[in-house]
């Protein structure tokens, strides 16, 4: 019976969780089918079969489980084998036999006994059969056992009457409600006690409590005006995700551990801004350049150059990083939280390629079906705030990298040119540092650089190694 | 090209193509050689295929059953025929107790490649001992595969099935259904043991009908889409084992289901159905299931009585709409 383990998806991951199960226990599997969606420190990730059978799931959803931890079996399908029992459970006497003719009142109460629903087909009984006691004493002690609805049984039920109150609550205090009601009572937070039910014998079915839930959603509105507050505490707690801890753990940690500064330049970047025109317009591959993209070129040239910016601070050493590679801070693409895809060896790579790689390793990486490395080995960070408007901003330092570059909007701005005052446009960017790894004068030295290719873009449009 | 055949003729060719493809294969039954059985399944085979191999058996089940046992274990493929399901009562014991143990009780060493088919309902007047739906007693027992074709292609595919698997196959025909049409595939083809077939699509109940009470249910289904409700019919041809994914599927997409079978309810077909489908749809059901099977008293000779005492598509349609909760006029 093969596990299913739980995968390890990132070089960071020590557990992950079970978002959510996109197939039932007991359900039938096939090798390749999505059996849930798991969620590490980093992303989600569709897990999928890689056998066919049973699956017996053994890790609940929003269950943590250590990587490598079975969470599930696959096992051989349960009828497969005939030496294999079947669980045949049929107890409860509550068989409905319907003969052709009757149309039974007392049909919910029907046991097997077709002298309760059928007069003429009981006549047909030899009265003396040795388990057919005569129709008419087997309906009490039958009913005596059964909590069955008392409002359409005929006479011989009255009589166990009173056991039913007390064994089915008669009283009001349960609600009626089929299973598949209360289950999206639940989901959909609906009180099942304010609803009337619209099934037989008034149970709740699917369709009032969706009425219900629908009802729900449309009553504030029209209340409006004094704004309710909702019952219970003032603060609802709310369990992060797993990527949500990480980030929280992570940044806590980077912040009481890395000893940084901050070091903001502002660049005229219209000469970028017409290069990136020219190459959507004119460049097949580069349509979709984004400013994004020259600075990731223009880092990673400055990081060749200065390769004490491309370093970490490990245990009181220094190490500095052979491949330049840069991460970009992106929102995924559903609820809060942070992904850092990277581009590998931008420093090799040509702008048109870096914008379809980046663009590549962010969809993958938004959509939750990262490749591998997609998310690991970044030596440098940028976060580009700048389509949100922002003016400039600092970002915190993602460990073990020693500098991040946060990138604002470019704007129309007032500049100095030549002892003249003109219209231009212009960035501002801000590195963070750890200054264990290096310090000012380098770090200004770096942003100097970045201003510099930034300001005369065809720098970052000739190849690699030119 | 395919053509439209009886259920009885797609039964016969199945048994003279195997035959012809395996001379391991042989028949025994009462009546089944120079009368060509009962219900004239085996009609002409005597002829084509010796007496040898169409064998003519005494008025004794239990040795009839015995002997193909015995044959079985010894490297033939024997195909009974008991006149109806109400006479493998005198062999129950050989069934259960050898037919099915015996590659158990010998460790895989021996095999019981066996088919006994008998044909069993009621509605022809043939009385309380004479018209049994009796697919739960071999339902119940593991070892034995049990199956219950309801069309003509179904009829000759599965028995192929049956021929060519090692176990043994009670294969459970009906009398009312023999003179039944349908489209039946040419050349070879079996049809796979073990599987249910979804009849109709439907969304808003499952019906799941055992034998000859999945063609009423599909019927009844035709009708009740004139009242707006949408019907999905299985067929559960396979009683032992159950083929329990589609008609899972089905349940939590429709929420509601319903299973009807000939015989009786109690402790039935439907029983274990009901119970199986509770315990995996659980919270998928928006009604009781409900089961229909036929009156709890032995079967009247009395002709309105006895119509009486079988479900009906008018039935299975009251029932229906109650599960799904629609008033009902009658």
């Amino acid at each position: 019976m093969p596990d299913v383990n739980m995968p390890k998806l990132s070089d960071t991951m020590e557990e992950g969780t079970v978002l959510e199960w996109k197939k039932k226990d007991g359900d039938e599997v096939h090798k390749g089918e999505v059996l849930a969606e798991v969620e590490s420190d980093k992303a989600t990730f569709d897990l999928e079969a890689e056998d066919d059978g049973v699956l017996s799931i053994k890790v609940e959803k929003g269950v943590p489980a250590k990587i490598g931890a079975p969470i599930a079996t696959i096992g051989a399908a349960s009828e497969a084998k005939p030496a294999k029992a079947d669980a045949a459970k049929a107890e409860k006497p509550k068989a409905k036999a319907e003969p052709a003719v009757a149309e039974a009142p007392a049909d919910d109460t029907a046991t097997s006994e077709v002298a309760e629903e059928e007069a003429p087909a009981a006549e047909v009984l030899p009265a003396e059969t040795a388990d057919a006691p005569s129709p008419k004493e087997k309906a009490a002690p039958a009913a005596e056992v059964l909590p069955a609805e008392t409002a359409e049984a005929p006479s011989p039920k009255e009589k166990a009457a009173p056991a039913q109150d007390s064994d089915g609550e008669a009283s009001g205090a349960a609600v009626k409600a089929s299973p598949l009601a209360k289950r999206l009572a639940a989901q959909l937070g609906v009180d099942l006690a304010s609803i009337k039910g619209t099934g037989p014998e008034g149970r709740i079915i699917r369709e009032d409590v969706e009425a219900a839930a629908k009802g729900k959603g449309g009553a504030p509105r029209q209340a409006a005006a004094p704004a309710r507050r909702p019952d219970g505490p003032d603060t609802e707690v709310v369990e992060p995700t797993r990527m949500q801890a990480t980030i929280a753990r992570r940044m806590a940690e980077s912040k009481s551990t890395v000893p940084e500064f901050t070091v903001t330049v502002e660049a005229r970047v219209d000469q970028a801004v017409s290069m990136r025109q020219q190459l959507k317009d004119s460049v097949p591959g580069a349509e979709k350049v984004t400013m994004t993209d020259f600075l990731v070129r223009a880092c990673a040239l400055a990081l060749r150059k200065f390769p004490e910016v491309n370093t970490s601070w490990v245990e009181g050493r220094f190490q500095r990083k052979r491949s330049v590679n840069i991460g970009l801070a992106v929102a995924p693409r559903q609820g809060m939280g942070l992904l850092v895809p990277v581009v590998h060896d931008a420093d090799t790579k040509d702008i048109v390629q870096i914008s379809i790689e980046s663009r590549q390793v962010i969809e993958r990486a938004r959509s939750g079906r990262p490749a591998e490395g997609d998310l690991t080995g970044a030596t440098f960070s940028v976060s580009n705030l700048g389509m949100f408007g922002v003016d400039e901003f600092t970002a915190i330092i993602n460990p073990p990298e020693a500098a991040i570059l946060a990138v604002g909007a470019i704007r129309d701005a007032a500049v100095v040119d030549g002892g003249k005052v003109v219209v231009g446009k212009v960035m501002r960017m801000t590195l963070t540092v750890d200054h264990r790894v290096f310090y000012g004068a380098t770090a200004a030295q770096f942003m100097a650089e970045v201003k510099r290719l930034l300001e005369n873009p065809v720098t970052l449009v000739v190849p690699p190694g030119s | 090209m395919p053509e439209e055949k009886l259920y009885r003729v797609a039964l016969r060719e199945a048994l003279g193509e195997e035959m012809e493809r395996d001379d391991t294969v042989y028949l025994i039954g009462e009546d089944i050689g120079k009368f060509g059985g009962a219900y004239r399944v085996t009609d002409g085979l005597l002829d084509k295929f010796g007496a040898e191999r169409v064998v003519d058996a005494p008025i004794a089940e239990e040795v009839i059953v015995g002997t193909a046992i015995g044959s079985a274990m010894l490297g033939l493929r024997p195909v009974v025929e008991m006149m109806t399901i109400n006479f493998s009562l005198v062999a129950y014991d050989q069934i259960v107790n050898n037919a099915a143990k015996i590659r158990y009780m010998f460790g895989g060493e021996a095999n019981v490649p066996l088919v006994i088919r008998m044909p069993g309902g009621a509605g022809h007047q043939l009385s309380a001992q004479h018209s049994h739906s009796l697919e739960v007693l071999y339902g119940l027992i593991p070892g034995l595969l049990v199956v219950a074709p309801t069309t003509p292609e179904d009829a000759k595919g599965m028995l192929k099935s049956a021929i060519r698997t090692n176990n043994p196959v009670m294969f459970l025909e009906s009398m009312s259904l023999y003179n039944v049409r349908g489209m039946v595939p040419d050349g070879d083809y079996t049809t796979p043991l073990g599987q249910a077939a979804v009849r109709r699509k439907g969304a808003d109940l499952t019906i799941v009908g055992v034998s000859r009470m999945a063609v009423l249910a599909n019927e009844a289904a035709k009708q009740l889409e004139e009242e707006d409700i949408d019907v999905e019919v299985i067929d559960l041809r396979s009683i032992r084992p159950i083929d329990w994914p589609p008609i899972v599927e089905s349940v939590n997409r429709t929420t509601r289901c319903m299973v009807v079978e000939e015989g009786w309810a109690t402790y039935g077909v439907t029983a274990e159905i009901a119970a199986g489908v509770q315990e995996r749809c659980f919270d998928y059901l928006d009604a009781p299931i409900r089961r229909l099977g036929g009156a709890q008293v032995p079967m009247p000779y009395s002709l309105p009585l006895e119509k009486a005492s079988i479900p009906t598509s008018e039935d299975i349609k009251r029932m229906a709409r109650k599960v799904v909760g629609r008033k009902t006029d009658a």
